[in-house]
């Protein structure tokens, strides 16, 4: 998703040929634990929610729903998982591509130069010249249809976040019993005495 | 057999001191909750398997209010619980601290409730813990139970 716009200026061989408008590129995950009584209810809950909103539904597993959200309803979204029960564990980050991006435009922009070269050449070759000029111009527009195909795929995936809503941790390590604490009476205070002293 | 019987008092009252101390406080069970009657510590329960215990232990090293406050909730979260709520009620004009803490235990996740009271050489404890779905939908109950406990004077 676009958010922060950069104002960059694409050098080559330390000239500045061509001021262009840049914005960081970067893909939304988000996470949570949600804890509520009846998981089935929730999950078709949440199956609406998303499908009503542009999102759509990748997995869902007794213990796990994975979903794709319009980024810029991620933040409804997670208030409405939040109303749903008790979130215990709630992750949210995103990973920067915007030099992946740079790097699909800078390719493009020296390809396109390239081309506009070799359509001058093939404006004034004469008939001899003209097949092997053609073959190039005709690979160089492949590549650049290309680089714009993975340029859009990827503008595209940052528009949706990857939510995994899980029903229970996920992580199962259990916290530890007693502790290393300094002060003895800390070191007492945990769920397993508290559940052994009623055994 | 006097004797005898005086000895058992005897060893019985030595314990409750040596112990700490024993019943300086008070505390209700949250409703719907049996209270068990063995024990220094106030303990309760309820059908479907929340557990409420309600203790005091001493002050030591001596440390105020503030201190613990932070110290319980560094060592909650490094002993590997997910605190979803630490703050700071009053009951009876008095600070006390709120924990909610969330681990997997078994198959199941557990939220477990810890409040922790300061008066000068004692440290008051009240702890609920259950499945995270019931003691969600017990959380008023066992919150007015924490509110109703105090030291005695």
């Amino acid at each position: 998703m676009i958010f922060i716009i950069l104002v960059l200026i694409i050098c080559s061989g330390g000239k500045a040929e061509e001021k262009i408008e840049v914005t960081s590129v970067y893909h939304v995950n988000a996470h949570c634990v949600l804890k509520t009584g009846n998981r089935e209810c929730a999950a078709e809950k949440i199956n609406q929610i998303a499908e009503n909103n542009g999102g759509w539904l990748i997995l869902q597993k007794p213990d796990i729903i994975n979903l794709r959200m319009p980024v810029e309803f991620m933040n409804d979204f997670l208030e409405t998982i939040d109303s749903m029960g008790i979130i215990t564990d709630k992750v949210y980050n995103r990973t920067d591509h915007t030099a992946q991006y740079l790097n699909i435009i800078a390719q493009i922009q020296a390809r396109q130069s390239l081309l506009n070269q070799y359509l001058a050449v093939l404006d004034s070759s004469g008939t001899e010249g003209i097949y092997p000029v053609s073959r190039s111009v005709a690979d160089l527009q492949q590549g650049l249809e290309e680089l714009e195909g993975s340029m859009k795929g990827m503008l595209e995936r940052m528009k949706y976040a990857n939510v995994k809503i899980y029903f229970r941790f996920f992580d199962r390590r259990q916290p530890v019993a007693t502790g290393k604490s300094n002060f003895e009476w800390l070191n007492s205070v945990n769920l397993h005495s508290l559940l052994e002293d009623f055994r | 057999m006097f004797f005898v019987r005086s000895k058992i008092i005897l060893l019985l009252i030595s314990l409750l001191i040596l112990s700490g101390c024993g019943r300086q406080f008070t505390a209700v069970a949250p409703e719907g909750f049996a209270v068990y009657r063995a024990g220094s510590a106030f303990r309760a329960a309820s059908h479907d398997r929340l557990v409420y215990r309600v203790k005091c232990t001493e002050n030591i090293p001596y440390a105020e209010f503030s201190f613990w406050k932070e110290a319980l909730t560094k060592r909650m979260s490094d002993a590997g619980y997910r605190v979803i709520n630490d703050s700071v009620i009053q009951i009876n004009d008095k600070d006390a601290l709120f924990l909610e803490l969330v681990a997997p235990l078994g198959d199941s996740d557990y939220l477990y409730n810890i409040l922790m009271m300061v008066e000068g050489k004692k440290i008051l404890l009240a702890e609920a813990a259950g499945e995270v779905e019931i003691m969600h939908k017990n959380r008023e109950k066992i919150i007015k139970a924490f509110k109703s406990i105090g030291f005695k004077n």
